[in-house]
């Protein structure tokens, strides 16, 4: 009896995007469609609950190859990804139907919004290396049509530059894939890692580590990690706001699943500890969050702010992973949470600010508490979430990844070197960020004078409830992260 | 009743948004929240202190909150400090109405007021760091409007000192913190003296310590991070000022006295550090105080100078080892003496500012001349905060100046290194007459002399009432605090230092000081003289200067270099934030120069390659995109230079001269500075590489 609730969770998404994607029927008119997609949206939140709820099952759906399984499999960490996309996808569906009047494509908008999360139920339940990278493959591509709805030569230029590094990640991944995977005991993954004894390789020791190397760098593409990093600052001015949120707070992040799956499922954590591997890998994660805040501080368009702060953040969590010890995977894994609620309502907030002002660069926005108070508010909390400030959530994945560095053995210059950048760049967080608030609500309303015409004192509800909900689960969360940590705690128990 | 614990924060916290909203409709009843919320907390507050005096501590643990946990007990200290605290918030709350008759933004003034007052008040009931660090941030971050209140350009500037001070304190604590953690297995404040016992490498706790104490001594306003005091005062609404000195600058001291009595037993080396930046801060607020002639900015540097006295008190503790009751006495008693002693200064200041306006000495003065008690109430808080007998300073600064000559006296026989603490006796002494001889500065500039002009001395003597009955009241209990003080000491304040005395891990002294022996009277007696011969030397000798009316006007002799701020932090770190950029920059387009370029080259080729005209066009278009630039080298380096052009700092002494606060009066600049010379990057890069590689070359000479 195949698990029906598998097929469910991915299909039905895809099926919603064929229905969108043609012409007339029963998405004829724009109230159709959003029709469809929330109702399937709302259908897809109570099936990954579903999923949730019944446990550890596994799907195989067939073989590539006798050695090549395709398979599904709801672990912990695939079913509570399932759960918080499908909950984030809905939220930013909610928050995207005011936002996308005054986009065209919408159609086009909605068909690759609805497939994408299919890919990504998918590639979150993947059971081997080679339905993960089917389907990140598929995320990847797809997600370029997300951000590249409007025609224009910035969105050619980023869509190209993605494409590059879409396909430099694509080969190295592949390459990391197709070393590896003949070397493990078994095409499933395994808690832990199956990787054969360094004696029965059809390889050398180092060819293998280099191998790792090379995968976890095309992973971290996706994630935005130097070196192969600059798609983000480049696609998400271009992107709209609900594009921009999952973009960041879901798709980037899919890169750090890859590579949670490929280090610790596949290759397990010891085979690369104290290797050059992890030094190297930990050193571009530092380097990415240095060059992400600080170039942060200088930018003017707040989407690009945002996202170079997305990149440093993200490697963050890419830093947790790599450290290789249970308090820093913990971290990672917490900051992936916090990180995915705070992310999406400070790009909704933004998207408010330019739906609304139509006015993208920092200088030109004066005094928006006034007119924004509630956006705004919102935006506050969110960024001092983002800085660590308690009782946010971001506090607390902070703590765990700067403990994980300090207690974490054999780190060598890495042992006081992470929590320095770390500490570094959270000032900086607070420097590029919390400006933003400072003008909005100190400065001289005179100043806003031109956008009394552009912003309403009342924003659309839909909008205004899906950032309130994010927000309000980021201080929630944040006071009593219980349930979450020892969720992931258990994971990370399994994993180390 | 234990979950009171809990309350005591919260409360405050939660009702924020409802002061807000109230206040948006009725001032009054926004103010009522924060009254009656205060109010309520000083009656729980007496209840603890009531449980503390009976030996009935409570504790609250809740283990799921926040990750790890937070934990609360109300011992004595804490206990006596919620009900400080309280009181402050609630006298201030009494004045704020009238004060802000004619502000703006009350709504928002409430709910960080009471955002700020819970966070306090958790502190202060934390049982862990972990619980207080939390309460601590909040804390840090929720003052931040009152400083940014004003909303003009100094305020502005003054807010952002204040902010970036508060997260780099608030990330500092935070990095210790894990690394105390990480070291001694535990935060709990119960359990840290045990854990210490138990680490062999005591060495290892320092560098975390430094991290922690770099955290909460930067809310204390210790040297070298005091730079906020004096610039955030003078622009803070005076009921701000007031809890802002007597309230949260004491939340830092309660960090550094959880370090000393907990992490740091007993440890020589900690108390040094402590001591010499105590004397360092001590003797730098008290001499800037006297230079200013800006009355907030005065008090805010007296601040500074009364927590360095505080922080030798946490020195000598850690220094006497055992005997150090008197030093822990002295401690305690001074950060209550200085609570009340700022909340009553501040608050008088206040009630002058609400009318004038103007807080230039030489605006200001003869103000007071017909208004006896608002004389009265300043001249209880000068008097306390000189140290003169019979008044409540006088009993703290003395165990303070007992527990250093107890060190000297000692030190010999036990086998202690003296090291300063001689030099910092001289100093203690000095700078309580500088204390005497700033606030004599004050007093007589206000209340004594007459002003230049008479018809603002006829305007002033025709301000009466100078307030009204809600705000005398709140002022004069605020300065009865203090007269009772000291007036019983051995009835009030000596019963209140012994409650302390566990927290701070003292026994209980062998026999009780008598405050007003021959020999404590002749300090006193000392440092006074000092004060006055200061006072008529000094100031009314250097510090002031007869214009050309005749009239003897207080000038500011400070030197504009001496500016900490403004000389080093923020070039320091816009040169910083300029070399960061630079950096990444490069490391940023380092692949955006080779890897972007070639890649696309490599393409364009295949496709010329295989392509007839099509491959061609699309050879050109990928050719052009690889060549089209996203930045130069040198757009990066003229944009870094851009960038390291620091905002020229306006000349923060010279704007004294027209201190001119309200809303309702104009903002007269200051003359400004000739703007900093611009340093060159690529030269300094050039420089750099030129040294090293001399370096370098002297190195091979020399190994040959």
């Amino acid at each position: 009896m195949p698990n029906l609730l598998f097929i469910a969770l991915i299909l039905l998404p895809v099926l919603s995007s064929c229905l969108i994607a043609i012409e007339g029927g029963v998405s004829g008119t724009m109230k159709s469609r959003r029709a469809l997609v929330a109702t399937t949206l709302a259908l897809q939140c109570l099936l990954s609950v579903l999923v949730f709820l019944e446990g550890d099952q596994s799907q195989l759906l067939f073989h590539l190859s006798p050695h090549l399984p395709v398979a599904l499999r709801s672990d912990a960490l695939a079913r509570y990804s399932v759960v918080i996309i499908s909950f984030l996808w809905t939220f930013t569906g909610a928050y995207s139907f005011k936002y996308m009047e005054h986009v065209h494509n919408e159609k086009r908008f909605y068909t690759f919004y609805m497939l994408i999360l299919g890919a990504l139920m998918a590639m979150c339940l993947a059971d081997t290396l080679i339905t993960l990278f089917i389907f990140f493959e598929a995320v990847t591509f797809l997600s370029m049509a997300l951000f590249s709805i409007e025609k224009s030569k910035e969105t050619t230029r980023a869509s190209l530059r993605f494409l590059v590094y879409a396909i430099i990640s694509a080969v190295l991944c592949f390459v990391g894939l197709l070393l590896t995977a003949p070397n493990t005991a078994t095409p499933y993954f395994v808690p832990g890692g199956s990787l054969l004894p360094p004696g029965q390789f059809t390889i050398s020791v180092s060819a293998m580590l280099g191998a790792v190397f090379v995968g976890c760098v095309g992973f971290a593409s996706m994630a935005d990690m130097f070196p192969l990093h600059g798609w983000l600052p480049a696609a998400h001015p271009v992107a709209s706001a609900p594009a921009s949120a999952i973009l960041s707070s879901v798709i980037a992040k899919m890169g750090i699943l890859g590579i949670i799956r490929y280090l610790y499922y596949v290759v397990g954590p010891e085979f690369i500890r104290h290797s050059w591997v992890q030094t190297l890998l930990l050193a571009f994660a530092l380097i990415t969050v240095f060059i992400g805040s600080m170039l942060a501080l200088r930018q003017n368009v707040l989407k690009k702010r945002l996202a170079y702060s997305s990149m440093s953040q993200l490697s963050y969590i890419l830093c947790g992973v790599f450290l290789l010890n249970q308090t820093a995977l913990d971290g990672a894994l917490l900051h992936m949470f916090f990180h995915a609620l705070t992310k999406s309502a400070l790009y909704m907030c933004a998207g408010a600010i330019i739906f609304y002002t139509g006015r993208t660069e920092l200088d030109q926005l004066h005094a928006l508490g006034t007119r924004m108070p509630v956006t705004m508010t919102l935006f506050t909390i969110a960024s001092l979430g983002l800085v660590g400030i308690p009782p946010m959530g971001g506090f607390i994945s902070k703590w765990y990844l700067m403990e994980g560095a300090i207690t974490g053995t054999g780190l060598g210059v890495f042992t006081w070197l992470v929590p320095a950048v770390l500490l570094v760049s959270a000032l900086l967080t607070a420097a590029y960020l919390l400006p933003i608030s400072i003008s909005a609500f100190y400065d001289d309303p005179k100043k806003s004078a031109g956008m009394d015409r552009l912003c309403p004192t009342r924003l659309s509800a839909r909008m205004e409830t899906s950032m309130l909900i994010l927000v309000a689960a980021l201080i929630g969360f944040g006071l009593f992260p219980g349930a979450l940590i020892n969720f992931f705690q258990a994971i990370a128990d399994t994993l180390v | 009743m234990n979950h009171l614990l809990i309350f005591l924060p919260l409360i405050p916290i939660i009702l924020s948004p409802a002061a807000y909203q109230l206040a948006m409709q009725s001032r009054r009843r926004g103010y009522a929240v924060l009254i009656g919320a205060a109010g309520a907390a000083l009656l729980a507050s007496f209840w603890l202190l009531r449980g503390a005096f009976l030996g009935q501590e409570i504790s609250l643990q809740l283990p799921v909150w926040a990750g790890f946990g937070l934990s609360f007990r109300a011992d004595g200290f804490r206990a006596l400090y919620v009900t400080v605290l309280s009181l402050m918030w609630l006298l201030t709350g009494l004045l704020t109405p009238e004060y802000f008759i004619h502000g703006h933004s009350h709504s928002r003034y409430l709910l960080f007021t009471l955002i700020t007052f819970g966070a306090s008040l958790g502190v202060f009931l934390s049982d862990d760091f972990y619980t207080a660090l939390l309460f601590f941030e909040v804390m840090s971050l929720a003052s931040y409007p009152w400083v940014a209140h004003e909303e003009d350009n100094k305020a502005m500037r003054a807010a952002a000192t204040y902010l970036a001070i508060a997260i780099f304190g608030g990330m500092s604590a935070l990095l210790g913190l894990i690394l105390l953690k990480a070291r001694l297995g535990t935060l709990a404040f119960s359990a840290l003296p045990q854990a210490m016992e138990a680490l062999a490498d005591k060495g290892s706790l320092l560098l975390p310590g430094i991290f922690v104490l770099i955290g909460f001594g930067a809310k204390a306003g210790i040297y070298p991070l005091h730079v906020w005091l004096p610039k955030a005062h003078p622009v803070a609404p005076a009921p701000a000022s007031a809890l802002l000195s007597g309230g949260l600058t004491k939340i830092g001291i309660f960090g550094i006295l959880v370090l000393t009595s907990r992490v740091f037993i007993h440890d020589a080396l900690w108390g040094r550090i402590l001591l010499v930046l105590g004397a360092i801060t001590m003797v730098l607020g008290a001499v800037l105080g006297l230079m200013s002639v800006n009355i907030k900015r005065t008090l805010a540097c007296s601040s500074v100078s009364q927590i360095g006295f505080i922080t030798i008190g946490a020195a000598m503790q850690a220094l006497l080892g055992h005997e150090n009751a008197l030093a822990a006495q002295g401690t305690v008693l001074h950060m209550l003496n200085h609570s009340f002693i700022k909340l009553t200064l501040f608050m008088a200041v206040g009630v002058l500012v609400m009318k004038t306006h103007r807080l230039n000495l030489n605006a200001i003065k003869g103000y007071g001349r017909k208004k006896p008690f608002l004389a009265v109430v300043f001249l209880i808080g000068a008097a306390s905060i000189s140290g003169i007998p019979l008044f409540s300073g006088y009993i703290s600064k003395t165990l303070l100046h007992e527990s250093l000559l107890e060190y000297i006296h000692f030190a010999p026989a036990l086998g202690w290194p003296l090291g300063i603490v001689p030099v910092v006796e001289t100093l203690f002494t000095i700078t309580g007459g500088l204390t005497f001889a700033y606030m004599l500065k004050l007093f007589i500039a206000v209340f004594v002399e007459k002003n230049g002009n008479d018809q603002v001395q006829a305007k002033y003597d025709s301000i009466k009432p100078a307030m009204n009955p809600v705000s005398g009241m709140s002022l004069a209990l605020s300065a009865l605090v203090l007269l009772f003080l000291g007036l019983f000491p051995g009835q009030l304040m000596t019963p209140l230092a012994n409650l302390s005395l566990p927290f701070l891990g003292a026994a209980p002294p062998a026999h009780a000081v008598d405050y007003f022996a021959w020999v404590n009277l002749k300090g006193a007696a000392i440092s006074l003289a000092i004060g006055l011969g200061v006072y008529l030397l000094v100031v009314r000798g250097l510090l002031m200067r007869r214009s050309s009316t005749g009239e003897r006007r207080y000038v500011n002799r400070l030197p504009a270099w001496v500016d900490l701020e403004n000389r080093i932090y923020r070039p320091l770190i816009s040169l910083l934030a300029s070399w960061g950029t630079l950096l990444a920059r490069l490391l940023e387009d380092a692949l955006e120069l080779v890897l972007f370029r070639l890649v696309l080259r490599a393409y364009s080729f295949i496709a010329a390659l295989f392509g007839g005209r099509a491959g061609k066009r699309a050879r050109r278009r990928l050719n052009r995109l690889a060549n089209d630039p996203v930045q130069s080298p040198r757009e990066i380096i003229g944009e870094t230079m851009h960038a390291t052009q620091a905002q020229p700092a306006p000349a923060p002494d010279a704007e004294d001269e027209a201190a001119v606060i309200g809303h309702t009066s104009p903002d007269i600049p200051g003359p400004t500075r000739e703007s900093r010379r611009q340093s060159n990057p690529v030269l300094t890069v050039m420089v750099i590489v030129l040294v090293a590689l001399m370096v370098a070359g002297l190195n091979m000479l020399l190994s040959r």
